[in-house]
C-alpha cells in the first residue's frame, strides 16, 4: 500500500515531503487537510500529530508527523532508490548532512518562517504584517545567508558536492521567499544565488512548485 | 585521542553533547570556550562555528558543530556501547526523530526565550522582557499538555526506553526546572513530572550536574 501524506501542497511542510517523495521516486497518496476550514485542529487529524499541524504521514502501521522526521524516514526507507539524500554510506558525511540540516531547522527556518508568517499568512488573517518582525527577522536572515555564502563558495551544496536534505529543507520557504520584495537577500549572495537556481532546476523541484500557490503582500 | 568538545560546561547546548557521551561511555576533554567574555564571537572560535556559538567538536581530522548533529554522530559511531539512544528499527528510530524535532520546533522555542530572559539576561544585568515571559509561559503549558498526554501511556517520548529524544529535552529541562513557576507548572502535571524525576535519576544526569558545578 502507498503511503499517505496529510495535507495540503500550499504548506511549506507539506511541499519539503512531497520534495523528498519525489526525489526518491516513491508512491504516495496526498490526502487532503483543508486548512481554511481548520481540519488540521480535528480530532481526526489530531489523533495523527497532537500539535495540529501539517504535513502527517501513515505508512502500514506507522504514523509520523514533523516533515523533517517524515523525510528522513522516507530517505531512510528507500535509501537504495532515487537521489542519495542523506549520505548514509559514510558516517562522518552523513553527519555533515545532520549539520546542515541542523542549520536550517534552528538559525534559517526561524527567522524565513517569521518572514513569510507575517507577510502570507497574517494577511490572510485579515491582520496586518509587523514590520518589526519582519525587518528583525531579515536582518537575521542576511547574517545567515552570509554564513552560507562563504560556505557554498567552498561546496557545491551545503553538505558538500551533492544535494541532500540540507538542501531539500530549506526549499518551500525560500520558494515563498522569493516572491516577496526580499529577494535580494538571495540575488545579492552569488554564491547562494546559484546554488538556489540549481535547486529550482531539479524534476522534483518542479513537479511540487505548481502547488506553492500562496501569494505574499508586497511589504 | 579523545574527541574535543569546545564549549562551556553550564551552557545547555554543550550539556547536550556532554549527556550523550556519557551515556554512550565516550572518553571526551572539554575545552572552555568563555561565554562571559564572549570567547564564542572571537575569530578563532568562528573557525569552528561559524554562527559564534558553542559547542564544536575535533575529533583528529573531523570537525562538527550544532549539538543534535553532533550526539547524533556519536550515538549512530557507538551504536554498540552504552544506551541504544537512537531506535531498534527504521519505524522506531522515526518516532526518536519525531519526537527530537518536537524538541526543536515545539519545546526549544519557548524554553530558549523563557530561560535567557529569567536566568541568562539578570546575570548579564540586562532587562527581563516580562511581557514576552508570560506570554512564553502559556504556550508552554499548551506544549506540556501535549507532552503530558504522550506520556501518560508512554514511559519516554518514543515509547518504552530512553532514548535522543528524552536526552535532548534534558539541559533546558534542567534550567526550567530551577524557575518556580515553570517548576510548578511541571509538578502539575503528572506524566511528565514522572517522566522528568525518572530521566533526571540517570547516572549521566547526575554526573553531568557534578561537571557543571552543582
Amino acid at each position: 500500500m502507498a503511503m499517505k501524506l496529510y495535507g495540503d501542497e500550499m504548506s511549506a511542510c507539506v511541499a519539503r515531503v512531497l520534495l523528498c517523495l519525489h526525489e526518491k521516486n516513491t508512491e504516495f497518496e496526498l490526502v487532503p487537510v483543508n486548512l481554511f476550514a481548520c481540519h488540521h485542529k480535528l480530532p481526526s487529524f489530531l489523533s495523527m500529530n497532537p500539535f495540529g499541524k501539517v504535513p502527517a504521514l501513515q505508512d502500514d502501521d506507522l504514523t509520523l508527523f514533523e516533515s523533517r522526521a517524515i523525510t528522513a524516514y522516507i530517505a531512510e526507507k528507500h535509501r537504495e532508490k532515487g537521489t542519495n539524500l542523506t549520505r548514509h554510506e559514510d558516517s562522518k558525511e552523513a553527519a555533515i548532512v545532520k549539520l546542515w540540516s541542523e542549520v536550517e531547522a534552528h538559525h534559517f527556518n526561524p527567522a524565513i518562517s517569521a518572514v513569510i508568517h507575517q507577510l502570507i499568512v497574517v494577511p490572510l488573517q485579515g491582520e496586518s504584517p509587523n514590520a518589526a518582525i519582519v525587518e528583525e527577522n531579515l536582518e537575521n536572515l542576511g547574517k545567515i545567508l552570509d554564513v552560507y555564502e562563504e560556505r557554498l563558495g567552498k561546496t557545491k551544496y551545503l553538505a558538500g558536492d551533492t544535494y541532500t536534505l540540507a538542501d531539500l529543507h530549506h526549499v518551500p520557504y525560500t520558494y515563498y521567499f522569493m516572491k516577496t520584495s526580499h529577494a535580494g537577500l538571495i540575488n545579492d549572495r552569488p554564491n547562494v544565488k546559484a546554488w538556489w537556481e540549481d535547486l529550482c532546476s531539479r524534476p522534483a523541484f518542479l513537479k511540487v512548485s505548481p502547488g506553492l500557490t500562496v501569494a505574499p503582500t508586497t511589504n | 585521542m579523545v574527541v574535543k568538545l569546545y564549549g562551556q560546561v553550564t551552557a545547555a547546548c554543550p550539556q547536550r553533547v556532554l549527556l550523550c557521551f556519557l551515556e554512550k561511555e565516550i572518553e571526551f576533554e572539554i575545552i572552555h570556550i568563555d561565554l562571559d567574555t564572549l570567547e564564542q564571537k572571537k575569530p578563532e572560535h568562528l573557525l569552528r562555528q561559524p554562527f559564534g556559538q558553542v559547542p564544536a567538536i575535533e575529533d583528529g581530522d573531523f570537525k562538527l558543530f550544532e549539538s543534535r548533529a553532533i550526539a547524533r554522530y556519536y550515538a549512530t559511531k557507538y551504536a554498540d556501547q552504552g544506551t541504544n539512544l537512537l531506535g531498534k528499527s527504521l519505524e522506531h528510530r522515526a518516532i526518536v526523530d519525531q519526537w527530537a524535532d518536537v524538541e526543536t520546533h515545539y519545546f526549544n522555542t519557548l524554553a530558549h526565550p523563557i530561560v535567557i530572559n529569567l536566568i541568562i539576561k539578570p546575570r548579564l544585568g540586562e532587562k527581563c522582557d516580562v511581557v514576552l515571559v508570560e506570554e512564553l509561559k502559556v504556550k508552554l503549558g499548551v506544549v506540556l499538555d501535549i507532552y503530558n498526554n504522550r506520556l501518560s501511556s508512554n514511559r519516554f517520548l518514543a515509547g518504552e526506553e530512553f532514548t535522543m529524544a528524552d536526552l535532548t529535552h534534558m539541559p533546558a529541562m534542567g534550567y526550567l526546572m530551577s524557575i518556580t513557576d515553570i517548576n510548578q507548572m511541571v509538578k502539575a502535571r503528572g506524566s511528565f513530572n514522572r517522566w522528568w524525576e525518572e530521566i533526571s535519576d540517570r547516572p549521566s544526569w547526575k554526573k553531568l550536574m557534578v561537571l557543571a558545578g552543582h
